[in-house]
């Protein structure tokens, strides 16, 4: 205290926060797009542009970082990492952002928002989930985590013709800050406990055992609490299902791939990083939210009419067999992480798919409302049959190897029980996922209406659906990627 | 000076007093009160640790946090204005049309 310090950034720095620089940038351009132009259509086309610009320059930055050896490194000043686990996740978002861009155009129009509002808001959250990765301490955790949230309270309810969005809007809102009211609480008693919100630090002190006081123990259940009530993991899931429904589609999409991966992300890197040690206090709190989510998830998604609901519920599930992962060794890590993108991209294709279906104000809603249209429109069934394979885990897709992985891993380390688990809750996934493939394929008396896709959104539909089937026949370059990702973190 | 642990004790118990409220208070801005007074036992607890420990990172935090807490209000009350002017009322007990 009383001597000054310097400001703790290095030359390179501003290069390893490269994709978060692109993105905020690519925000306050859309806001400075919103006052510099009054006609609308001068609007939407550089809103396009700069948001394809924003997420293209994102993935190019990411991609530039000097990995050198392959370890973790900390920058400014030890607040944030640089290493392939944060490209890794970057690449991911960048991704989400250029399909969000194209595809979820036409629902953002639909629900009677304005592309460039909708677009800014956007890429304020993704800002925060590009920093849920390199998070180097609980401090930029928590501020990550409230960037990516609160943009989302927003976008919840910001369809003014809906008459659930607002709903939807409060109870995300609500349950969300109380969230982050545990997770905050959290980090003061693991402070209060070590001294330090370092991960490092906090490894090494928990790793001693020196300090294994009360206040560590109920400081990290409250934290794992709140990352699950983000990754939407039993029982902090109450949300997911009228939240994901009320939403407008665009935005549901963002929160069924962004804000999971990201907490994901998050989670992943708090409990495989420098602060593995901590895991084994709360392996049995975590085991319980594992068995739970799958449970609860698909058994909840059975019941379901609704797609979106539908498509919450086992969101829910598969929250809980990417946490699985983390249960085993640092295959297990990496089975979690490999689950992690095959998910991405298969929600966001299913996603993708569900939002150009639909006529004038009204989307297709009830899983009978796509009865017979795969009649009608042979090609963007199939690429939906293959995002619902992938996410039912039926070979030859990623969702299929991701599942093996994951299951592998658990049964490696002896968590047999919970490994059958899993194969039997996926048999009940595989049940709900075929209703919609049989209602698209095997009934034709449905006359489903499907928006007009520009030649962009086929392209960046059927990119995702190679890259899911890709995922699931070749799946040994990703793997060996995610690997070296996870071997970075500790 | 008094122990930390005292007001370690109020804090917990403010924390106790701001889950209480969400869980049972009906009218949605006690709600968003109940919320801030959460985020706030958290400062507290922040603050206590930072004395505790000798040290300013507790004391940073609580500066961030407090920032955090303003922007959570104003999109909090922007929420509960547009539900207002679509029911007419700040009551939770009229958001149900989501359920099952």
């Amino acid at each position: 205290m009383g001597t000054p310090i310097p400001l703790p950034i290095m030359p390179g720095d501003l290069t390893a926060i490269g994709p978060l620089l692109a993105v905020v940038i690519a925000a306050a351009g859309f806001l400075a797009v919103d006052m510099a132009f009054t006609r609308e259509e001068l609007k939407n086309r550089w809103t396009f542009i700069i948001g394809i610009i924003g997420a293209a320059l994102a993935a190019v930055t990411a991609l530039m970082l000097d990995i050198g050896t392959g370890e973790s490194r900390l920058i400014l000043g030890e607040a944030l990492y640089a290493d392939l686990y944060t490209v890794f996740f970057d690449l991911l978002f960048a991704l989400l952002m250029g399909a969000s861009l194209v595809l979820s155009w036409t629902a953002v129009e639909r629900a009677r928002m304005k592309p460039v509002e909708f677009y800014s808001l956007a890429a304020f959250s993704f800002a925060g989930m590009f920093l849920t990765s390199r998070a180097a301490d609980l401090l930029s955790l928590f501020l990550a985590i409230e960037l990516l949230s609160m943009p989302l309270y927003v976008l919840a309810g910001f369809a003014t013709t809906s008459k659930t969005g607002r709903e939807a809007a409060l109870k995300y809102f609500v349950l969300g800050s109380v969230a982050s009211a545990i997770l905050l609480f959290g980090i003061a008693l693991m402070y209060g406990g070590t001294g330090s919100i370092d991960y490092v630090e906090l490894g090494a002190q928990v790793s001693s055992g020196g300090r294994d006081s009360p206040l560590v123990l109920a400081g990290l259940a409250l934290i794992l609490a709140g990352l699950a009530f983000k990754v939407g993991a039993v029982p902090f899931h109450m949300w997911t299902p009228d939240v994901y429904e009320g939403s407008p589609t665009a935005v549901t999409a963002l929160m069924a791939t962004g804000v999971k991966a990201a907490g994901l992300a998050a989670a992943i890197r708090f409990l495989a990083g420098p602060m593995a040690a901590a895991l084994s206090y709360v392996s049995v709190m975590l085991w319980w939210i594992v068995a739970l989510s799958m449970v609860v998830g698909n058994a909840g998604a059975m019941l379901q009419s609704n797609v979106k609901r539908l498509l919450a519920y086992s969101s829910i599930a598969h929250a809980g067999y990417i946490l699985m992962g983390l249960l085993g060794d640092s295959l297990g890590t990496a089975a979690a992480v490999y689950y992690t993108a095959v998910y991405v991209l298969s929600v966001a294709g299913a996603f993708g798919v569900v939002q150009y279906f639909g006529d004038g104000d009204r989307e297709l809603e009830t899983v009978d409302d796509f009865n017979g249209a795969a009649k009608r429109h042979p090609w963007i069934s199939l690429l939906f049959t293959i995002f619902l394979l992938s996410l039912a885990g039926i070979p030859p897709t990623g969702g299929f190897v991701a599942k093996f992985f994951v299951f592998g891993s658990a049964i490696q380390t002896g968590h047999i029980g919970l490994a059958l688990l899993g194969v039997l809750t996926s048999v009940i996934g595989i049940y709900y996922y075929l209703r919609l493939v049989i209602a698209m394929w095997m009934k034709d008396e449905g006359r489903p209406v499907l928006a007009e896709l520009s030649p962009t959104s086929w392209v960046v539909l059927g990119l995702l659906a190679a890259s899911v089937l890709a995922l699931g026949c070749m799946p040994g370059w990703l793997w060996l990627i995610v690997q070296s990702a996870v071997v970075s973190l500790v | 000076m008094p122990a930390p642990l005292e007001y370690l004790a109020v804090s917990c118990i403010l924390f106790g007093i701001g889950i209480a409220g969400v869980l049972t208070r009906r009218n949605l801005l006690v709600i968003l009160m109940s919320i801030e007074l959460m985020l706030n036992s958290a400062n507290l607890a922040f603050l206590t640790f930072s004395r505790l420990h000798g040290q300013l990172h507790g004391q940073v935090i609580a500066i961030f946090v407090m920032t955090v807490a303003a922007a959570e209000a104003a999109i909090g009350l922007a929420i509960v204005v547009a539900l207002f002017r679509q029911t007419g009322s700040v009551r939770i007990d009229e958001a149900t049309r989501l359920r099952g």
